[in-house]
């Protein structure tokens, strides 16, 4: 058997890459299942979504916490969640960056696992005009563990999605093509703790709040939403009129104001939706790719 | 500065804003989110002094993650078509234990927010009940005119034409089949003080509105048009835009009813067709032109008829 | 002081709220609750009781105007019946999992369909698990003593639930009887105003009603659960210091000439007096028979209810309830279940009886418990019995 966790965001394609694995194999003859993982979190948060294929009917329900192959969508996911956890010794990591197999896993600190990387947003922006990175890597996906036969899951992109499937499955194509890969022998399958804190200390029944009281106000501020941001508003502050316009419109409160009036993007919560940069009637804000 | 020399100015400039956030980053909004601006925005204008009961919804879902909580003010969620019922017990619980002399003596704003299913749909009874009963609460419907909750399904409050999970375009259907629902229009045939529609894009309307309602003895109905970059499928930076387009174009006007008399707060000069709003939202992308003619019409119509009421009085 | 007045039970129940001084009253009329409700309307109106009775438009919104004045620290008082709380079902559930000590009468009255405004215990059996402490009263004193110990009870800080009494409809709601009322002096101690430990205030932020990930609902459930079990503890101290105050005794399975008893009537509710009768005549014929009237059925005695009944050779067991495709009276298999494991466990025999108001005689009590020694004798019990039904 073989198991597969995806990574990616809310409104990338994590869940329906997964469906799509699954419903391919399945026509390859296989066995396969595929299931989302639900949550609060919306467009832009990160999401995570499974796969299992086998020979033979597969009965478990358990969650896959030991996957095989783990995909990350987005790049910008790794600061976010730790992608690695529970990869099997041996096991595979593919990822969407414009790193190599040896700069990603020196980044990351992993070893002891097969890294693959390819560049899919650039594939995807070649092929289908938007960083939509879905198929792009189940290509790479299907490079180092060929679970489905790429026939097959071209046909199903030409049924699902008639008036998009070829640009797609060019991007596929592309992303299998040039998929880097790399084994790691040495070293530990290991990731560094990014500010991420692992709940560890979760209450018992006796110490958690009566009635799910949330006694502390406004403690969402302990949840970092720009882990979401895959696009940053960056400030030429010269250019700035101080209209605080771009203060008032954003749906985070994640702009303040200082006490010269100077007003400040507070990346912790900022999820980069570009509210401020369209609203700016100054130009002062423009959208960056959050990983250059 | 404070609401209160916003308030004695009448200037509601982004400059002259509250500067406290009361709706606390972290939540779990999607990018560009209508709705959790404006939440923001009406505890700006509120305040401290403001109790919110709010109805199951992706306002509920995103803001109150166990042990999490984006509220400042006292926040309570009981679930989803009893907003307006919650909250006119918290009225009148106010009321009572104030003139029983058990809690002090003081102005405090009791806010009831629903999306527009909460509100106009399954919310709607419990909606007629409180505003008949004549509770001093205001009750807010944030609009983003479908269940996107639990994933873009219609609601009364989908336009005509819009796709939803629900009402998919298909080979012998046009997505939505029936108009919007005018819920504004119901809370004030219960001849309440104050019933207004805002936008989240016409800001300094909304805190002027905001403050109407609050200073309103008796229930205040404000129906907030809050785009959804998910649900209307545009991109996440134009919600302000998408919403001024709305407005603009004459699919949704911002007008109060004070005692009854309504009147135009926002006046377009020039209209946009409404064939630029439903353009730039992948919910309408398979309208024909023909259908987008009709639409137009509609909204010329209808509009022409709110400038000859409005004009009466 | 305290004196006896001939009165409606429904006034009596009314007169308990007033006397409670409670704050809030969110009700919708439902035949046979309506008498609770205008003798309530008729106190405020009077300006009897300070307190604010809202004209709800559903029973959901009763309970959910009950859940806004509980959260906002008010006394908070409703009443209901039959569909009045299948509608308001769903907010039932809330009021416990939000921990809000709101009291409520349920005048207990079958379900539809085919409609039906008689009394029987079909609504509240529907509802065993919503997370309420529920009471069983048999007679005017008794709906009038637990409606003020509801409150007591159900604002304790050691309990903090919503807590129900269910009268049966008509038997009991429509009928007038002696009943002690007491007065506010009297009451006072044993019933202080409402100090709310969490309560919606603006110089105290909380959030209430957050929702929960899996990783913390169970925990969240089980605490729920603990405290509802161990509130036990906590009613029947109450009662003890009721006893002590007023000279009634309660109980949570109040028992009648059960010390020697070779089969025990168990039955919920006002029918318990007429089964006193039955158990008077069966025991003129020689048949050693007792009553246990059940006052508590949730929290769920177990331990009462393996005290006295161990070792005993049979339980009728009296449902005014149907598990409609189920196994038997609600009732009937609670008791089965908490005897599954002990040695020497009774018989039961589950009867239904007393559906939509049709009467249960006392020469009905003694055929049952005759049937029941009968099935004990041949070691054969039906699962259950509708007793009385026309073949």
């Amino acid at each position: 058997m073989i198991e597969v966790r995806m990574h990616g965001r809310g409104g990338q394609g994590v869940v329906a890459s997964a469906e799509m694995l699954a419903v391919s194999a399945i026509r390859d003859g296989k066995y396969a299942q595929a299931f989302p993982s639900f949550g609060p979190e919306r467009r832009g948060a990160p999401v995570v979504a499974f796969c299992r294929v086998d020979d033979h009917t597969i009965i478990t329900r358990e969650p896959i916490s030991v996957p095989d192959v783990v995909v990350v969508l987005d790049p910008t996911v790794l600061r976010a969640v730790q992608a690695t956890a529970g990869l099997k010794p041996g096991g595979k990591l593919v990822v969407n960056t414009c790193l190599r197999p040896e700069e990603l896993a020196r980044d990351l600190g992993v070893g002891g696992c097969t890294v693959a990387t390819v560049d899919a947003n650039r594939i995807a922006l070649q092929f289908i005009g938007q960083a939509i990175t879905n198929t792009a890597m189940l290509g790479a996906l299907l490079k180092v563990e060929p679970v489905a036969s790429l026939e097959v899951l071209y046909g199903l992109l030409r049924e699902r999605f008639p008036a998009v499937a070829d640009m797609n499955i060019q991007a596929l194509q592309a992303a299998y093509d040039e998929t880097s890969v790399a084994e790691f022998v040495m070293g530990d399958i290991v990731m560094g703790d990014k500010r991420k804190k692992l709940v560890t200390d979760l209450p018992t029944w006796r110490t958690i709040d009566h009635a799910c009281i949330v006694f502390e106000p406004g403690s969402s501020v302990q949840y970092y939403t720009g882990d979401w941001r895959s696009m940053r508003p960056d400030w030429n502050s010269e250019k700035c009129v101080k209209c605080g316009k771009c203060w008032m419109y954003c749906p985070e409160a994640a702009i303040n104001v200082d006490e010269h009036r100077d007003y400040k993007v507070d990346y912790d919560y900022c999820k980069g939706c570009g509210i401020c940069a369209e609203e700016c009637p100054y130009g002062v804000i423009v959208m960056v790719e959050e990983c250059e | 500065m404070d609401m209160e020399q916003s308030r004695q100015k009448r200037s509601f400039a982004p400059r002259a804003l509250p500067h406290e956030e009361y709706f606390a980053p972290g939540h779990r909004g999607c990018q560009g989110c209508g709705p959790a601006l404006a939440f923001r925005h009406i505890l700006k204008a509120l305040g401290p002094n403001t109790v919110v009961a709010e109805a199951t919804g992706c306002g509920e879902i995103i803001s109150s993650p166990y042990p999490q909580s984006s509220w400042r003010v006292p926040w309570i969620h009981t679930a989803f078509e009893n907003t307006a019922a919650t909250a006119a017990g918290i009225e009148v619980a106010y009321k009572v234990l104030m003139r029983k002399g058990r809690i002090p003596e003081e102005r405090i704003n009791v806010v009831a927010m629903a999306g527009d299913g909460g509100t106009g749909d399954i919310g709607l009874q419990a909606l007629s009940g409180a505003l008949e009963r004549g509770h001093d609460f205001i009750y807010v419907c944030y609009d983003n005119e479908a269940y996107m909750n639990t994933g873009m399904q219609r609601s009364g409050l989908t336009p005509f034409g819009a796709f939803t999970t629900t009402s998919p375009a298909g080979k012998v259907s046009k997505g939505q089949s029936t108009w919007k629902k005018d819920v504004p229009a119901i809370a004030a045939a219960h001849h309440i003080p104050y019933v207004a529609t805002a936008c989240i894009s016409y800001m300094s309307d909304l805190y002027r509105k905001i403050l109407r309602a609050a200073e309103a003895r008796g229930p205040a109905y404000l129906h907030v048009l809050a785009p959804c970059p998910t649900g209307w499928r545009y991109p996440s930076e134009k919600t302000i835009e998408i919403g001024r387009m709305a407005v603009r174009s004459g699919v949704f006007n911002l007008y109060e009813i004070v005692d009854g008399k309504k009147r135009l707060t926002v006046k377009v000069r020039e209209r946009l067709p409404v064939s630029e709003y439903i353009k730039a939202q992948g919910r309408f992308r398979h309208l024909t032109d023909e259908d987008i003619a009709y639409i137009q019409r509609r909204v010329y119509e209808e509009y022409e008829a709110l400038l000859a009421e409005a004009a009466q009085i | 002081m305290a004196r006896i007045v001939g009165m409606e039970i429904s006034a009596a129940c009314s007169e308990a709220v007033t006397l409670a001084d409670a704050d809030v009253i969110a009700a919708y009329p439902i035949t046979p609750q309506t008498h609770i409700v205008e003798h309530l309307s008729e106190q405020v109106a009077d300006g009897r009781l300070d307190a604010e009775y809202i004209n709800v438009e559903s029973e959901h919104s009763a309970m959910s105007c009950c859940i806004g004045a509980a959260a906002a620290g008010a006394r908070t008082f409703t009443a209901t019946a039959a569909q009045g709380l299948a509608l308001m079902s769903e907010m039932l559930y809330i009021a416990s999992g939000m921990r809000l000590p709101i009291v409520m009468a349920l005048v207990t009255r079958t379900l539809s369909a085919p409609l039906s405004i008689w009394g029987d215990q079909s609504d509240i059996m529907s509802v065993r698990d919503c997370g309420w402490i529920v009471l069983f009263a048999e007679n005017g004193q008794e709906v009038y003593d637990m409606t003020l110990q509801a409150f007591r009870i159900a604002e304790d800080e050691r309990v903090i639930f919503p807590v129900m009494v269910c009268l049966d409809g008509f038997h009991l709601s429509h009928v007038i009887e002696p009943v002690e009322i007491l007065d506010r002096a009297e009451i006072a101690p044993f019933l202080p105003p409402y100090k709310p430990k969490y309560r919606l205030d603006p110089h105290n932020v909380l959030t209430m009603g957050a929702f929960a990930m899996p990783e913390y609902f169970s925990e969240i459930k089980k605490r729920q659960d603990e405290e509802l079990v161990s509130s036990y503890h906590v009613i029947l101290e109450v009662w003890r210091e009721w006893e002590e105050r007023f000279g009634r005794h309660y109980e949570p399975l109040n028992p009648y000439r059960v010390d020697d008893a070779e089969v025990v009537v168990v039955i919920a509710g006002t029918f318990a007096g007429t089964a006193r009768v039955a158990v008077d005549r069966l025991r003129e014929k020689g048949i050693k028979a007792g009553l246990a009237s059940l006052k508590l059925w949730r929290p769920f005695p177990r331990d009462d209810i393996k005290r006295l009944f161990a070792r005993r050779r049979v339980l009728t067991v009296v449902d005014r309830a149907l598990s409609v495709g189920g196994a038997g009276g609600p009732v009937a298999n609670e008791l089965r279940a908490a005897f599954y494991h002990e040695d020497g466990r009774p018989w039961v025999a589950s009867f239904v009886a007393g559906l939509s108001g049709r009467d249960i005689l006392a020469e009905d009590f003694v055929e049952m418990v005759e049937r029941s020694l009968e099935y004990a004798k041949k070691g054969e019990f039906p699962p259950y019995e509708m007793y009385g039904v026309r073949e």
